[in-house]
């Protein structure tokens, strides 16, 4: 039984591939470069910057509280902390119903909050002249500024200091006139 | 009762009535020659006895004849008479006993018997005399008249016994006399009689029969009219049937064709059967080898199954381990990146850290995409495991259909033996009823044929049988005409 030929050239693609991982020099200059976590939100792609981040986790099981603010979805242990999540999806404008919260981004020190989002797509490393300003035409949305295009998929930067900072303020909206 | 009678009986009446006068006059006839007979028989007798006497007178006369002469001379040659009467004289006494029946003349016999004994005596002794004492001696003696006196009783005995005799001849001629005179008339009576009668006979015979015959000849000449015609119908059914048994002949000769071929062709038809027999055995034993061939292939699709299933099972365990692996690189992934958002958190002590979790992160990134490679192979090899056992399972339902259809294909295949079989029979029985039924037909075109020559020969028969009747009534007219003639001519 002999394997398919398309099957056996991309075998040795990734045997090639994990042989050059290994032998090409460790990169050290990254100062070019900006490193961005590809999520989903809402089905819609968006990008987290990982400098503004402190960590991300599979999300757990997360208590609810209750609270007037629709965007806070409760506590959860995180590593023996306890830190407040937030629903990504609610910051940037969506409706908070229906929403999964598979993944928490978790960001801000001394005080930590997680931010909920439901897909984690991967990590993007570009060139920090990719990232640019938004279209004006395009849908506009809170704590939204830049965007980058990797393989012809448009990913909206989340402003994560905004985030943070209209979390603090106590709502979205504060945090939206602050931009 | 007379008129019934029939013409042998008339006719042995009347010869009859003629023999029976016959007989009479016969017998009439035979007594008076039986007493004719008789009476010449007795007559003959008489006139033997007539004639010994006188033989034996003379017998007698020559002896004495010879004793005087001897007496007188004394010459020996004088004896020769005497001596040829001595033989003689015995034997004809004898005669004489041996004819004479009457019992006087028995005893005439005996006493003329004597005197001839006693006669010789005198003349021995006289002769005896003579030739010792001389003729002296003998002349006394002689004179004596002894011997004359023997001789004179001699004579006188034998006269009455022949005049007996001549008297009994006289009565026996006149007997016979009246005997064949009475013969003549009987038979002169009964000649007449017996003319009389069968001219009356004969009369009445011929009256009788001419009036029967005529009768019957008249019948016959009106029977042997019909026969005639009844010949002549006959002839002409023997010439239509004659023509119809060669029609039927005909007919049974192509029949016979035709059995005969249908025999060859019921005889064809059982080989054929024969060899489709033999075809169906080989195709039965064929599609036994088949089967058993599927059977085999069911069991390796069997065999194959179970491996695909088992296959199907550990290619799902393998997603599983892959899952494991998926999620390991995905968590490697994450502490990865943790591990990258740590090192820039630390500033600068963090960038040679960084470069180790990004080249971590790297290789994560590779782990998970070969694990989705990895996932895209095993579902392809568990589509295609689906897919075989699928198919193999179609497979194994389409060899157990063709088992099935091999079954039923081979119960078909008996099924065509046994019908073939019963062909064979069927076509071996219609051969054999078929050639009987030939033999039945060439016995009946046999007898038929038989049947024809029959026919020929009855035909052949009634021409006869016409010509005959033709015959016949001329023959009754030739005897009627010499009837009537007969009857016509007394009157």
């Amino acid at each position: 039984m002999t394997a398919p030929r398309g099957l056996e050239q991309r075998l040795l693609g990734f045997r090639e591939a994990f042989d050059r991982a290994f032998a090409l020099a460790p990169a050290t200059a990254v100062e070019m470069l900006d490193d961005l976590l590809a999520i989903r939100v809402a089905g819609d792609p968006y990008a987290l910057r990982m400098r503004d981040l402190t960590g991300l986790v599979a999300s757990g099981k997360i208590v609810p509280l209750p609270s007037p603010r629709p965007e806070l979805l409760g506590v959860a242990g995180i590593r023996g902390s306890l830190v407040t999540i937030y629903s990504l999806a609610s910051l940037l404008g969506y409706g908070a119903d229906g929403q999964r919260t598979s993944w928490v981004a978790l960001a801000g020190t001394p005080q930590r909050v997680g931010l909920g989002f439901d897909d984690f797509e991967g990590f993007l490393r570009v060139q920090a002249a990719d990232v640019h300003g938004a279209d004006p035409a395009a849908r506009a949305g809170p704590h939204l500024g830049e965007v980058v295009r990797v393989r012809n998929v448009s990913h909206r930067i989340v402003d994560i200091p905004s985030t943070l900072a209209a979390i603090h303020a106590g709502g979205a909206g504060s945090s939206k006139e602050s931009r | 009762m007379a008129r019934s009678w029939t013409f042998g009986r008339k006719i042995a009446l009347g010869f009859g009535l003629s023999v029976a006068i016959l007989l009479a006059v016969s017998s009439v006839a035979y007594r008076s020659t039986d007493v004719l007979i008789e009476n010449n028989a007795s007559v003959a007798r008489t006139h033997l006895i007539l004639e010994d006497i006188a033989q034996l007178v003379s017998l007698l006369k020559d002896a004495e004849t010879g004793q005087r002469g001897f007496v007188i001379t004394g010459d020996e040659a004088f004896l020769q008479p005497y001596r040829d009467a001595l033989a003689p004289i015995p034997r004809t006494v004898a005669s004489l006993r041996s004819l004479v029946q009457m019992a006087d003349q028995q005893r005439r016999l005996d006493e003329a018997e004597s005197l001839v004994a006693a006669k010789l005596a005198e003349l021995q002794r006289t002769l005896d005399i003579r030739r010792t004492q001389g003729f002296e001696a003998t002349e006394k003696v002689v004179q004596a008249g002894e011997g004359k006196k023997t001789m004179d009783d001699l004579r006188t005995v034998l006269g009455a016994m022949e005049q007996v005799e001549r008297d009994l001849l006289r009565t026996r001629s006149d007997s016979a006399e009246a005997s064949a005179s009475g013969a003549k008339t009987t038979l002169a009576m009964g000649a007449l009689l017996a003319l009389v009668l069968v001219s009356i006979a004969g009369f009445i015979i011929t009256r009788s029969l001419n009036h029967q015959l005529g009768s019957a000849i008249s019948s016959i000449r009106s029977s042997s009219v019909e026969l005639q015609a009844a010949a002549t119908q006959q002839a002409s059914g023997s010439r239509e049937q004659a023509s119809a048994t060669s029609e039927v002949t005909t007919t049974i000769r192509e029949l016979l064709a035709t059995s005969r071929q249908i025999a060859e062709s019921a005889q064809r038809v059982a080989r054929i059967a024969e060899e489709t027999a033999g075809g169906a055995r080989t195709g039965d034993q064929t599609v036994q080898r088949a089967q058993e061939a599927i059977t085999g292939i069911k069991r390796q699709v069997d065999l194959i199954v179970g491996h695909m299933l088992d296959l199907g099972k550990k290619s799902q365990l393998a997603g599983g381990i892959l899952e494991i692996i998926n999620e390991l690189a995905e968590q490697t992934n994450i502490l990865a990146i943790n591990a990258s958002i740590e090192a820039a958190g630390a500033g600068e002590s963090g960038k040679r850290f960084a470069v180790v979790a990004d080249e971590i992160r790297k290789l994560a990134d590779r782990v998970g995409g070969s694990t989705k490679e990895i996932r895209g192979v095993i579902e392809d090899i568990r589509s295609s495991v689906n897919t075989t056992v699928m198919a193999t399972e179609s497979g194994t339902k389409a060899v157990d259909a063709g088992t099935r259809q091999f079954g039923e294909v081979t119960a078909s295949f008996k099924q065509i033996a046994g019908l073939v079989g019963t062909t064979t029979e069927a076509a071996r029985e219609i051969e054999l009823s078929t050639k009987q039924q030939t033999t039945a037909v060439e016995q009946v075109n046999t007898a038929i044929s038989t049947a024809a020559q029959a026919t020929k020969e009855t035909e052949a028969s009634s021409a006869q049988t016409l010509q005959t009747a033709t015959q016949l009534a001329e023959l009754s007219r030739d005897l009627m005409r010499l009837v009537q003639q007969d009857a016509a001519a007394p009157t």
